[in-house]
């Protein structure tokens, strides 16, 4: 599903991330973790291109990444967002739409389906992360947790075949991630394909199908869950897993 | 402009508790060696101008008579610069001893100050296009004619069935009568024959033939009786020894009128006071809908104006966003009185805008300037995150602008874009300049029909705010449908 061969960027002086390769399967959910700064972040937002990136490949969902694809491929760039959607930490949600217009705007504008279908499937979205009856609420009248499973409708309303989550219970309450990481639990059940930055050792350990540990630019450490964090072999991961454990 | 009726109704205020019936002017004079007259600069050549070789110095054919006169008197004359229509509340606010600056004696006039003999005697010229075949006042029944405001000439045209259109300098008229924007102006010989009928205006011709005749006169305050008889006996001597024929020949205003008996004042004027009566409430109404429907057309010009000139500067490549800053910088940075001028006639010899389409366009770029930098603050404003929320989901730059950052945009700008549609309403009262007729010109008019200020300036004050107090409520309303999310929080 994924490929990454050699993927290095710098911004200036730092190098952010240096010759990165790794591969993820159809149906895999990865937890992307690691100290702050390691280059996590930069990763996951290579892989759609909100960011570009120096040197390297990316073979993702049947497209092909490379260096300086920012000017004169929007249309490619486009496609490949809507076969890959991405969570953000603040949710971003948009505060003047309903949740309901909110999963509804990018099926009707950029695919071109009408309202009714558009409504249809919003409303099946909504139900599966548990909000079937705030479809007409605004983002503000949300709870963070709500909030972010709105968003998480809303990346699956364009029906892709990969996720990125960006840190996405960074933002919340405890009670909340638990909301939120039960969502991603049933995405990985429903075989959607996942890579999540995040810091929750729980959710890397539990519901991980594979752990990368990220530190100066390099996956220092790529294993399931019961290796790398139960077991961790270089000292980065050790440190990492160490601390969080105390 | 805003400030206009405030400081009229004080000018008038302080007119009326001024009196000044004292006199003893002419000691005074005497006393401190100098005469003080009052003229207005913008009058023009060959009246009180500055002199092109020495712009510091004044000349003109009522510099040299006050001087002579002051001669006479055995004082020096000094000369002190007073916008026009405030001249005789001036005098009798006793900012200076006489007034002297093309002032036409009229039955008015008279009933306030006191009148010298004339030094003068005019004669209400028409001009009308080369082509033209109207020569009397009643054939141009039902025609727009264009005059000088305040003069006696206005008086003449309100007395007939036709529009009198109204301006502040000069060569305007002329240059409207060129564009076939009037069919006609009436004015004083002196201005027609240097700025209408002249080489540099082919298409222009004045009728031969006096409309009417009148006199300048000097302006003296009430109770100053013994001035008068001073400058008059002046003013004789200076007719008798040649001196006056002197001066006017020096800037080749003698003709044989000057010879001739002066003219006989009316013993009444021929305008009528008028009342706030229910036909003038109309005028109001209709001037008040002028204002409305010029405003609201140029807001409809300057939002869509803003909108791509924000979106240009905040989106544009480098090219792009410095023409929009150039746009913005230009029309922000000069007066809008002055892009009005320019385009009603600077612009008339290439292309001829009628007077509405040059107000809403000169107000819509304008005004188009000032949305802009409001609408860029409302983009700025928007956290970055929606717009990569938009990128994210596939969306092109224009669907990301048209749904999601310029509704939020606006939402933010509905605040300062109610401040400025209520600025624009009270702004569009500066298109008078270029002869429309919106509700301050109304009041204007109608303050010198009714010899007073007070009523049309409340009328006209009540209207304005008629106008913009509903507006500001409807967008109030608006304000609070879309921003739900954004009431403050308790400080």
């Amino acid at each position: 599903m994924i490929s990454v061969r050699k993927l290095s960027k710098r911004h200036g002086d730092r190098t952010v991330l240096a010759e990165v390769s790794a591969e993820v399967g159809k149906g895999e959910t990865i937890a992307i973790v690691g100290p702050s700064g390691g280059g996590k972040s930069t990763l996951l937002r290579c892989l759609n291109y909100l960011e570009a990136f120096d040197a390297g490949e990316i073979d993702i969902a049947g497209t092909t990444l490379r260096p300086g694809m920012a000017v004169g491929h929007a249309s490619v760039l486009r496609a490949l967002r809507v076969k890959v959607g991405m969570v953000f930490q603040q949710f971003n949600l948009f505060p003047h739409l309903t949740a309901l217009q909110n999963i509804t705007l990018a099926p009707r504008v950029v695919r071109g389906f009408t309202e009714d279908q558009c409504d249809k499937h919003a409303k099946e979205l909504l139900s599966r992360v548990g909000l079937g009856d705030r479809g007409g609420s605004y983002p503000h009248e949300l709870s963070g947790g709500q909030q972010q499973r709105v968003a998480i409708a809303r990346s699956l309303a364009l029906k892709p075949d990969v996720l990125l989550f960006d840190e996405p219970t960074s933002a919340l309450d405890p009670e909340m991630r638990d909301e939120v990481m039960g969502v991603i639990k049933d995405l990985r059940e429903g075989g959607m394909t996942m890579l999540v930055v995040t810091h929750e050792m729980q959710f890397a350990h539990d519901i991980a199908t594979r752990v990368w540990v990220i530190d100066k630019g390099t996956i220092a450490e790529d294993g399931p869950p019961s290796q790398v964090v139960d077991n961790p072999q270089s000292s980065v991961a050790k440190e990492f897993f160490g601390r969080l454990k105390k | 402009m805003r400030s206009g009726f405030v400081l009229l109704v004080l000018v008038t205020w302080l007119a009326a508790c001024g009196g000044g019936k004292d006199g003893g002017t002419l000691e005074a004079i005497k006393k401190r060696g100098e005469l003080t007259w009052g003229a207005d600069l913008q009058g023009g050549e060959p009246f009180v101008y500055e002199d092109p070789a020495n712009p510091k110095q004044v000349i003109g054919f009522e510099v040299d008579i006050a001087n002579a006169i002051a001669r006479r008197l055995g004082v020096k004359a000094k000369f002190v610069q007073y916008a026009w229509s405030n001249l005789v509340p001036s005098l009798e606010r006793r900012d200076f001893d006489i007034v002297m600056n093309g002032l036409e004696a009229t039955p008015d006039r008279q009933k306030r100050i006191l009148l010298s003999a004339p030094y003068f005697i005019y004669a209400e010229t028409l001009a009308v296009r080369q082509d033209s075949t109207y020569t009397t006042l009643a054939d141009l029944k039902g025609k727009r004619v264009g005059t000088l405001n305040q003069t006696y000439a206005h008086d003449l045209l309100r007395a007939q069935p036709l529009e009198a259109v109204l301006y502040e300098g000069n060569e305007e008229p002329y240059i409207d009568l060129e564009q076939k924007r009037t069919e006609a102006v009436l004015l004083d010989n002196i201005i027609a024959d240097r700025y209408g009928c002249v080489s540099t205006r082919p298409a222009v011709k004045c009728v031969p033939g006096d409309i009417a005749r009148g006199t300048y006169v000097i302006g003296i305050r009430k109770g100053d009786d013994d001035l008068k008889a001073a400058i008059d006996s002046a003013l004789a001597d200076m007719r008798k020894d040649g001196e006056l024929e002197k001066i006017l020949r020096k800037e080749n205003l003698w003709d044989a009128r000057q010879s001739e008996p002066p003219p006989v004042m009316a013993a009444e004027d021929t305008v009528r006071k008028r009342e706030f009566d229910g036909a003038m409430f109309g005028q109001f109404l209709d001037a008040a809908v002028v204002t409305l429907r010029l405003s609201l057309l140029a807001f409809l010009l300057a939002v869509p104006i803003g909108l791509l000139l924000a979106i240009a500067r905040v989106y544009g490549g480098i090219v792009t966003s410095t023409l929009a800053r150039i746009y913005i910088e230009v029309f922000r940075g000069t007066p809008v009185l002055l892009q009005l001028f320019v385009l009603y006639y600077g612009l008339a010899p290439y292309y001829s805008f009628s007077p509405v389409t040059a107000a809403v366009l000169g107000l819509g770029l304008n005004y188009g300037a000032y949305e802009a930098e409001v609408y860029r603050g409302a983009l700025l404003a928007i956290p970055r995150g929606q717009t990569e929320a938009a990128k994210a989901l596939g969306m092109a730059p224009a669907q990301t602008l048209r749904y999601v950052l310029l509704p939020q945009a606006l939402r933010l700008a509905l605040p300062p874009m109610t401040n400025d549609f209520v600025s624009l309403l009270k702004d569009s009262s500066l298109v008078s300049a270029i002869t429309v007729i919106e509700l301050t010109k109304r009041m204007t008019i109608a303050a010198v029909d009714m010899r007073s200020w007070l009523i049309p300036g409340l009328a006209c004050a009540a209207l304005y705010f008629a106008l913009s107090f509903p507006l500001s409520e409807l967008a109030r309303r608006l304000e609070r449908r879309l921003s739900r999310d954004q009431r403050p929080q308790a400080l």
